[in-house]
């Protein structure tokens, strides 16, 4: 088979993996071999449905022994099979690193023989890169559950990221739609690669020459709007996974449906709203120190589609509003919708020498669409009237769609 | 109503700054040399490399680093008419020292830090899509074409990359280019023959590329097409994210638009309301300012 076969089989593959970041690992070069990693990461490409491309993301193989049902690489679905030898990875890797197209690579595999065969054959991937070829570009490698702990260790040593996939939210849904794996068999490699990052951190603390584990951390995804549960129990679920393994991102899959089967919801577009919402509150847990229980509980499962997670949670406890943005704190600022972590602290700076005024905001770079709302300065409101939750629900909600014909409407009139 | 033109370097620029700072001067408009003023009676500030010295050691002991930096951004955002802004604003920076950068409600403070974030933000976005092609003889060869002078800044960030390798990249729009030859940067310009080449047949199809270039061209092309969940295609956010602009000199080609073949005909247009003249002779300075005021060596550190 050509490489140029392998390379659409194989990427097309891969492309339901949602993680492309770069960025978390700090990579120098100090003359030797190639690369860096820059710590924010760099986006190289934006393929046509607008996702960044920073890394090389392909399978090893697509020949997978398991048969889960919304996956495109279950061994039961008629398509052309390919594998790269490690060799083709490494040289692609290098050359596509040296002509700048890529951050670095992304390898998945799907699950060939056994677990154990599949992890070493990306171990090797992964080592002749670092080792031979002294590639100090970013590098994101799937762990694969049911593979020895050695194994993962070897990964998570010459790796910036390792991931463990999830799957799907809850263990009934998992038991139904990939009855071969286990839900215990991911969250131990999870687990065992959480407390290595975490002792590693440690050791660095104490010695800068101690070998980096996995700096970027690990990562995981799961597909939603496959199985039934609402957003209150992935929220839940991804707020655990935080705080327990320690865990830099959940990735959120809205659902592609790809196969035919009896146990898959019937979709024709993926909810891309919902996946967007979710990464919205997801943000909310991680850097605005919200709850996931603030955001969602038993009497609201759902978060609102109409408006972002925080100008709903500012609805819901619109006692606690206004704020006074001359004295409240940053934490109480981060909980203002419109105001984020650069604003609040440009906020506070600002008003460290100068008095703030209304007009003064806008410039600082606060979005003012949301917060006016929410905010006094002085004591005052940038509206004339105080109005109530319901009115201003209704002035961020998107304009409700003319409920007749269902076409979309042209910007430029018909063509 | 006074009028000061300077000579179009980073060095004439800050002389000017100085001279003004020193007189205690508030002239209405400040410009290159050739710019068409619309005062008359211009006077013009000729270049001073110690005053100019001078005056960058005196923000360097008052300010940030981060201060400095702003200032060479902004000459090399290469926008008309910001001079009395910045001059606004290296007043306040001398005044205030290391505080000015959090007035982000002074208008010359925003305004620079706006101009500041565009060209440091394209260095970023270039660091991105900058591509290199392997000529003949084993260098890697990347055009650009960007809004500011930026060339210097993405070199900057390929000297850590890639330090192993032999690059150019070249500004095809202000025809010059930084050259590393794995130890350090000088500039480069292409022959005219050449030049007048690539821009008549197009970037890759030059017989310059070397043997292998087009195989791993048409894998990333692949690559690029496969990648892509047809279920969710959405050209405006690919736009967005990679402005039509850069889509010139990249391998892939992005369906969200028409892809165009060639670079801009028109040289020299990024100059709006000033002659290309006042850019001259100023490339080996501005990479010295570069290396000056950034802290790099230019060398391997």
């Amino acid at each position: 088979m050509q490489l140029e076969d392998k390379i659409s089989i194989l990427s097309g593959a891969a492309k339901y993996d949602v993680s492309c970041a770069s960025s978390g690992s700090r990579r120098h070069n100090k003359g030797m071999g190639m690369g860096s990693a820059s710590c924010a990461g760099i986006c190289h490409s934006w393929s046509d449905d607008g996702r960044c491309i920073s890394l090389l993301k392909i399978l090893l193989t697509n020949r997978c022994m398991y048969d889960c049902a919304y996956c495109a690489n279950r061994c039961s679905n008629p398509v052309p099979r390919a594998a790269f030898t490690p060799e083709e990875v490494v040289d692609l890797t290098v050359n596509f690193y040296k002509r700048n197209y890529i951050e670095g690579l992304f390898l998945s595999s799907g699950v060939e023989r056994s677990p154990d065969y599949t992890m070493e054959q990306l171990v090797r991937v992964v080592r002749a890169l670092r080792m031979q070829h002294e590639f100090h570009g970013y590098i994101h490698v799937k762990a694969i559950p049911g593979a020895s702990e050695t194994l993962i260790e070897d990964a998570g040593r010459y790796a910036d990221r390792v991931s463990v996939n999830i799957e799907l939210p809850s263990e009934r849904s998992l038991n139904l739609l990939a009855p071969q794996k286990k839900r215990g068999d991911i969250l131990m490699p999870m687990d065992f690669l959480g407390r290595h990052i975490l002792a590693n951190r440690d050791e660095r603390t104490r010695s800068r020459r101690a070998p980096l584990f996995a700096p970027a951390g690990q990562s995981t995804q799961m597909v939603v709007s496959a199985s039934p549960e609402p957003d209150c129990q992935i929220l839940h679920l991804a707020e655990s996974l935080y705080r327990r393994y320690r865990l830099k991102r959940v990735y959120y899959s809205a659902y592609v449906p790809v196969n035919e089967d009896a146990r898959l919801p019937c979709v024709r577009q993926p909810e891309l709203l919902r996946e967007h919402r979710l990464y919205q509150a997801d943000w909310l847990v991680r850097f605005y120190n919200f709850t996931a229980g603030e955001l969602v509980d038993e009497a609201h499962p759902q978060l609102d589609r109409d408006v972002d997670p925080k100008s709903a949670w500012a609805l819901n406890h619109f006692e606690r509003f206004p704020i006074e943005v001359t004295t409240a704190d940053y934490e109480t600022l981060l909980r203002v919708p419109g105001l984020g972590v650069r604003s609040a602290r440009r906020i506070i700076g600002t008003r460290r020498h100068a008095p703030l005024r209304f007009e003064d905001l806008p410039k600082i770079g606060v979005v003012m669409k949301r917060a006016r709302y929410f905010l006094t300065c002085h004591g005052r409101f940038a509206e004339q009237t105080l109005q109530s939750p319901e009115m201003i629900r209704a002035l961020l909600a998107p304009p409700k769609a003319p409920p007749d014909t269902g076409v979309q409407l042209s910007l430029f009139g018909e063509m | 109503m006074t009028a000061w033109e300077y000579d179009g370097t980073f060095e004439g620029l800050l002389t000017a700054f100085a001279a003004a700072i020193d007189m205690d001067a508030h002239p209405d408009d400040i410009a290159p040399e050739g710019a068409q003023l619309a005062l008359s009676g211009a006077g013009l500030i000729a270049g001073d490399p110690a005053r100019a010295e001078r005056l960058v050691s005196l923000l360097r002991t008052r300010c940030a680093p981060l201060t400095l930096k702003h200032i060479l951004y902004c000459f090399l955002s290469e926008t008309s008419g910001y001079e009395r802004t910045l001059l606004e604003y290296v007043r306040c920076a001398l005044a205030h020292g290391k505080r000015v950068d959090t007035f982000h409600a002074n208008d010359a403070v925003r305004a620079v830090h706006e101009l500041s974030r565009k060209v440091s933000g394209e260095i970023h976005r270039l660091g991105g899509l900058v591509r290199f092609r392997e000529l003949g003889d084993g260098t890697f060869w990347a055009p650009v074409e960007p809004d500011h002078n930026v060339v210097c800044g993405v070199a900057l960030h390929f000297m850590r990359r890639l330090p192993n390798q032999e690059w150019i990249i070249y500004d095809m729009r202000r025809g010059y280019g930084v050259r590393w030859d794995t130890h350090e940067c000088t500039p480069v310009t292409m022959n005219e023959e050449l030049d007048a080449r690539i821009r008549k047949e197009g970037v890759d199809t030059v017989d310059i590329l070397s043997a292998s270039e087009q195989k791993y061209q048409a894998y990333w092309r692949q690559y690029f097409e496969a990648i892509s969940i047809g279920a969710r295609t959405n050209p405006r956010l690919q736009r967005r994210n990679m402005p039509q602009r850069y889509w010139r000199y990249l391998v892939e080609r992005p369906a969200g638009g028409a892809w165009r073949a060639g670079p801009r005909a028109v040289r020299g247009t990024h100059l709006s309301g000033r002659s290309p003249g006042c850019l001259r002779g100023t490339r080996e300075r501005n990479l010295l300012y570069w290396k000056a005021n950034t802290g790099a060596t230019g060398g391997r550190e």
